[in-house]
């Protein structure tokens, strides 16, 4: 009798050890998170610093014990700013039974990928995709930028506000997606306001792109203003070619634009020129001093505002994955909504029911080769 | 103090060496490993240090071709525009490297840019930081890693001053990492460039090189950029290893040379391992040895150890033979000790048995006890019997639970009794397991027993001994008050002797008066009254005789009333005032059969018990008698036989006996008086007495109140006492010859007038051998001799004896006051024919002398 106890003891014992074995090893197990970046290509430059700001909040993240213990482990795949690509890197990191995914970079990639996402459960949280197509949908999509036809509606209204009644438009079509929305939203607004546009010019950008070429199509109906959709450089060469043939235009871009790269190529073309960022320079606040200190420290670099949303993607993922440890795409998901409100580096946003944020527009300037902000507003 | 053990002593010892090995191994090894990683440390930095100067030549070269630029450049105002851009296109055509060489005026402005593109003449690039770098400085600045926006690759650019503007030429950097990848550095292994933001921006693989990582958190490549050359322990990719860190002088870029501990320190590993292993086996190696090597030292041990087991239980037949020649001699003494220890232990058994004797057999009880004399630990056969316990209950017990107690505790006599030099001893009382006392003559000696203080405790049981003794006193006592009586019987035989002799010729010459007075002679009644007083006087002495036990006893029909009277008469006199005596004598009460002696002594006992009980507080003596016949109940209970009985009632009004020993008061020797008041045989004898003449005795007692003693002496039938009474008649006189000798002569004369007055021819003769030679003259002369007992030349027995040698017919008359060789009992069986007690009447004298004679004739 007694042999039996000690054997049904050990047993039980031997049972409980191993489910306690299997429960350590889960919960030491690190949470594996795939990150789409465009980190090489035309685009790199903006993309690699998206990824320096997503990776310092998984070092913070772990450095601080990790989520219930378990540490963040990215496995970052490089897009090249290619759709296409973009949707074999997901494939991949599927491969891989990577489900909740940081990326991609641009509102084209993050649009070829949402079909495989949805259609596999791939939380995917897009830290800088504007694309009006991306929102307003109940899918495995968060995108936490706002929607690029807003930024067109707004750079519209300021326009008008300006008393410009000719303006153009120039777009990369590399990004058509992007710039499309942003189009859209513009154009009604400018023709309802009796703003003609003389022309909307198209290219695909390259290093054969005669950027002189595109702002002489540009300026070819006489516009007051003209509204650039590109990536800094082309949008530094463009404003650098339009001044040559006015120098008085008014210039606008988008936020994809805003990097150091656009005043380091821009020269004195890109002095005053207008953009709609969900983001402060020259912010002042603690958070965002800090954060921007930390930045310098671990990359030797200026953080941009796409450092930023990488950044609060991260940790916009990790209270998701605190409230729900079980790192179901779909769980995460509903724990993300259930949140609803985030504490932003600059502001707090907030998601709604189909995970789109609600975030705060601030209107910049560029002067003496600084982006300034002139005003703030509300989305 | 604990002692160690040998196994555990040699083990510490064996422990303590193969934990020094096992240091010295992993000292020696973490030396080797300490000596290897240095040198391998070096090695890396080397090689580090090699591809930072390599590097740096590859970067000297678009240098070196943009100074054949320069010298055009400054001379710009006289130097063709042309020849100074076909100069440009032909550095980029021989130089695949470059991607771009743009010339900059003062002001930012290009002015040559090679491949040559028209829109960019004239482009602002007062912003960019390669211009605002270099614009004020002679020597050429080099920028970071940045994204060509030509190639789409990385790219950095190098910006060289000159008198008019900047020349900066963008280079790309794949054929750096062309050169990295040559270094062979095995599996997980690298080699990397990075910029001065930690940015690779060269790599020996190229997936990472397009990753556009930043490794400044490595700690390696963090030294680095801080100028510090050198090589840390880094972790790369989850794998450790080795870092090497050598910087480019030329732009401050680093280069970083990684190999994992799987290859850098695979040999020291190896060599670890080897160590370990090894090390393990000499551990097991050393266990073994140690296991053996224990197992053979300690088995001759062992062998000694089961032998003096053997040996302390009392076995010593083995001898054990020395495995080793170290332990003979030790084997040698074990056996020599081992043969010690069986002759000590025999002896030292038979010791102990003979002392076990003694003290087993000792007929005194010993104990040993503790030292404070209360605990029991041994106890001999002869304790137990004493006790009535056994040598276990007996042992550890407290030995005051024996001791009834007294003024001092037993063990505190004990102890005492041991501690005085002098061989004391003390009676102390024992309650042995029956709960009787016993009296036990203590002795005590203090002993030491193996270092330890005791006290042996001999006790004697002197119980019997001193109830021996008591009764030997008693005995002695009695015989002494035996010996009293007798002497007073002695005094008063001779007394009364005398006395008989003197009152004989009064009593007879009174009597004579008497019969010669007519009655109505004055002088009548005074003879009377001398012979009434002379009678009395003869009683006095015969009960002086009787009491003495002088006289024989003589059962005969007798009244108790006289015997009574006369007792309580003689009693009164020594009664004191407090004690009054109350009669009730029934005159009518019959006779009974007793010897008068006998039952005097019963009255005298029982009121002299009386008189005892109340002494102290004075009270009443009643004494009744009458005749009655006892109910059956009372005669069942008494034992008697149905019939007529003489009541004796004593009564007191003193103490009481108590009823716990009333059963008792009749047992010999028992006594409730102080020493010399009493024999304590008192009432034993009355109730011998009474029971011997065939009544019983019934006694009542209240305490406080007084006691009732009943006797009860069967009264016999009329004719009985009749038969008794019925006596021969005697012719009271006669003429037969009669010799009378006595040495008294008023007794001699005074019987011859008295036989002579009877008829009798009556020769009278005061000597006895005077007698004797008359009679033998004349032998046939006289019909009978009347001698005296007591006379000096011959006694009245010698003279019988001589007389009846000459005539055994001649009846013989022994007429004595008192003798101890003849009585009434004994003298016809001495040949004396007749026994006369003086003083006696003439008509006894008569009765006996004529009883005599006719009984002579008749034969």
């Amino acid at each position: 009798m007694n042999a039996f106890r000690i054997a049904g003891v050990l047993i039980v014992m031997g049972i409980l050890g191993a489910l306690l074995f299997i429960y350590i090893k889960h919960t030491s197990e690190p949470f594996k998170i795939g990150y789409a970046g465009t980190i090489s290509g035309k685009y790199a430059a903006m993309g690699i610093s998206g990824r320096n700001g997503a990776v310092l909040a998984m070092e913070e993240i772990n450095a601080q014990g990790g989520i219930k213990n378990r540490a963040l482990e990215f496995s970052v795949v490089d897009d090249a700013g290619d759709p296409a690509a973009t949707l074999d890197r997901f494939k991949e990191l599927k491969q891989k039974e990577i489900r909740i995914v940081v990326g991609p970079f641009t509102t084209a990639a993050a649009t070829a990928v949402l079909p495989f996402i949805n259609e596999h459960g791939i939380l995917t949280i897009g830290p800088q995709n504007a694309g009006e197509n991306l929102a307003k949908t109940d899918d495995f999509f968060i995108k936490l930028f706002p929607s690029t036809k807003t930024i067109g509606e707004r750079i519209a209204e300021l326009a008008v506000s300006k008393g410009l009644k000719r303006v153009a438009i120039i777009t990369d079509h590399r990004n058509k997606r992007f710039g499309d929305t942003m189009i859209r939203g513009a154009v009604p607004v400018f023709e309802q306001r009796g703003v003609k546009v003389t022309g909307v010019v198209e290219f695909y950008s390259s290093k054969n792109v005669s950027h002189s070429d595109l702002a002489e199509g540009a300026m070819t109906g006489a516009p007051q203003g003209i509204f650039i959709i590109s990536s800094p450089i082309d949008t530094a060469l463009l404003a650098q070619n339009l001044k040559q043939f006015d120098k008085d235009v008014q210039l606008f871009t988008s936020p994809w634009a805003i990097s150091k790269e656009l005043v380091e190529n821009g020269g004195g073309a890109v002095e005053g020129l207008l953009f709609y960022v969900p983001f402060l320079s020259e912010d002042e606040s603690p958070s965002y001093q800090g954060f921007k200190d930390r930045y310098r420290k671990r990359f030797s670099d200026e953080p941009t505002h796409v450092s930023i949303f990488n950044y609060e993607a991260v940790n916009l993922l990790a209270k998701g994955l605190e409230a729900e440890s079980s790192g179901d795409p779909a769980k995460v998901k509903s724990a993300l909504l259930g949140i609803r409100e985030f504490e932003g580096i600059q502001s707090e946003f907030t998601l709604d029911e189909n995970g789109d944020a609600d975030r705060s527009l601030y209107l910049h300037q560029i002067k003496s080769g600084k982006f300034i902000p002139l005003q703030a507003i509300s989305q | 103090m604990k002692i160690p053990s040998l196994k555990s002593q040699f083990l510490v010892m064996s422990g303590v060496l193969m934990i020094t090995l096992a240091a010295l191994t992993l000292w020696l090894s973490g030396f080797f490993f300490n000596h290897f990683s240095k040198d391998i440390a070096r090695r890396n930095l080397n090689l580090c240090r090699v591809l930072a100067e390599h590097t740096e030549y590859l970067l000297s070269r678009p240098v070196h071709e943009l100074s054949k630029v320069l010298d055009m450049v400054n001379f710009q105002p006289y130097e063709s525009q042309y020849d100074i851009q076909d100069e440009l296109d032909d550095i980029l055509r021989f130089n695949p490297f470059f991607e771009l060489i743009q010339v900059m005026d003062l002001n930012g402005t290009i002015t040559h840019v090679a491949p040559y593109k028209l829109e960019h003449i004239g482009l602002d690039m007062s912003n960019h930081p390669f211009f605002k770098a270099a614009v004020n400085r002679v020597a050429p600045i080099w920028s970071d890693s940045f994204i060509s926006s030509q190639t789409d690759a990385l790219a950095a650019t190098v910006s060289i001053p000159f008198k008019h503007g900047v020349i900066m030429a963008q280079f790309n950097l794949r054929h750096l990492s062309s050169t990295l990848r040559s270094s062979a550095l095995g599996e997980g292994g690298f080699a990397a460039i990075t910029d001065t933001r930690g940015v690779i921006i060269a790599h020996s693989d190229k997936t990472i090189l397009k990753k556009s990582m930043n490794v400044a958190n490595l700690v390696a490549v963090q030294e680095g950029l801080d100028g510090a050359e050198g090589t840390w322990d880094e972790v790369w990719d989850k794998n450790p290893g080795l870092a090497s860190v050598a910087i480019i002088d030329t732009n401050m870029w680093v280069v970083v040379v990684f190999q994992p501990d799987s290859q850098a320190r695979a040999a020291i590993k190896q060599m670890e391992l080897i160590a370990l292993v090894v090390l393990a086996l000499v551990f097991l190696m050393a266990l073994m040895a140690q296991y053996f090597i224990l197992k053979k030292v300690t088995a001759p041990l062992r062998k000694l150890e089961t032998q003096s087991k053997m040996v302390a239980e009392g076995s010593y037949k083995e001898k054990i033979k020395p495995d080793y020649r170290e332990l003979i001699s030790l084997v040698d003494s074990f056996n020599t000790m081992s043969d010690r220890i069986r002759h000590r232990e025999k002896e030292l058994k038979e010791s102990e048995e003979k002392y076990r004797a003694i003290f087993e057999g000792a007929k005194e009880g010993i104990l040993l006890v503790e030292q404070q004399g209360r605990q029991v630990l041994f106890a001999n056969q002869a304790m137990q019997q004493l006790l009535g316990i056994s040598a276990k209950a007996l042992q550890n017990s407290d030995l005051r639970e024996f001791s009834p107690g007294g003024d001092e505790e037993i063990d505190k006599i004990l102890v005492r009794l041991a501690s005085e030099k002098k061989n004391a001893t003390q009676r102390i009382p024992f309650k042995n397991s029956a709960g009787s006392t016993r009296i036990m003559e203590t002795s005590a000696a203090p002993v030491t027993l193996a270092g330890s203080a005791f006290i042996a405790a001999f006790f004697n049981d002197i119980t019997h001994k001193l109830d021996m003794e008591a009764e030997k006193e008693n005995l002695e006592r009695q015989l002494l008050h035996t010996q009293k009586i007798e002497a007073i019987g002695v005094l008063a035989g001779g007394i009364a002797h005398d006395f008989n002799n003197i009152l004989y010729p009064i009593l007879g010459y009174a009597e004579m008066m008497q019969e010669d007075l007519p009655e109505d002679n004055p002088n009548y009644g005074k003879v009377s009254e001398i012979m009434t007083a002379a009678l009395r006087a003869r009683d006095l002495v015969s009960q002086i005789l009787a009491f003495s036990r002088q006289s024989e006893k003589q059962v005969i029909p007798i009244r108790l009333q006289p015997i009574i009277k006369e007792t309580v008469k003689l009693l009164r006199s020594s009664l004191p005032s407090t004690i009054t005596v109350e009669m009730d004598i029934e005159e009518e009460c019959g006779q009974v059969i007793a010897d008068p002696t006998q039952i005097h002594q019963v009255i005298m006992n029982l009121t002299t018990n009386a008189f005892h009980a109340m002494q102290e507080k004075g009270g009443k003596l009643y004494i009744e008698l009458k005749q009655t016949i006892p109910s059956s109940s009372l005669l069942a209970l008494l034992e008697l036989k149905h019939g007529a009985y003489a009541q004796l009632i004593v009564k007191d009004t003193g103490a009481g006996i108590r009823s716990e020993i009333l059963d008792k008061i009749f047992d010999p020797y028992f006594t409730t008086k102080e020493r010399g008041k009493g024999t304590g045989l008192g009432l034993s004898v009355v109730q011998g007495i009474v029971k011997n003449s065939r009544g019983n005795i019934r006694v009542e007692s209240h305490q406080g109140k007084g006691t009732c003693i009943t006797v009860f002496l069967p009264i016999p039938d009329e004719d009985e006492n009749q038969t008794k009474q019925d006596k021969p008649r005697i012719d009271p006189g006669g003429t037969e010859s009669i010799l009378v000798v006595d040495d008294e002569e008023s007794v001699v004369n005074m019987e011859k007038i008295m036989l002579e007055r009877l008829g009798y021819n009556v020769t009278a003769l005061t000597d006895s051998h005077d007698a004797f030679g008359f009679f033998s003259a004349w032998p046939e002369r006289f019909d009978l001799i009347i001698s005296d007992m007591t006379m000096p030349t011959m006694t009245g027995l010698e003279l019988l004896k001589k007389v009846k040698s000459i005539r055994p017919d001649l009846p013989f008359i022994i007429c004595t006051g008192f003798s101890d060789q003849v009585n009434q009992a004994s003298h016809q069986k001495m040949n004396i024919q007749g026994y006369i007690e003086k003083p006696i009447v003439s008509s006894e004298m008569a009765s006996v002398v004529r009883q005599v004679l006719d009984q002579s004739k008749k034969l």
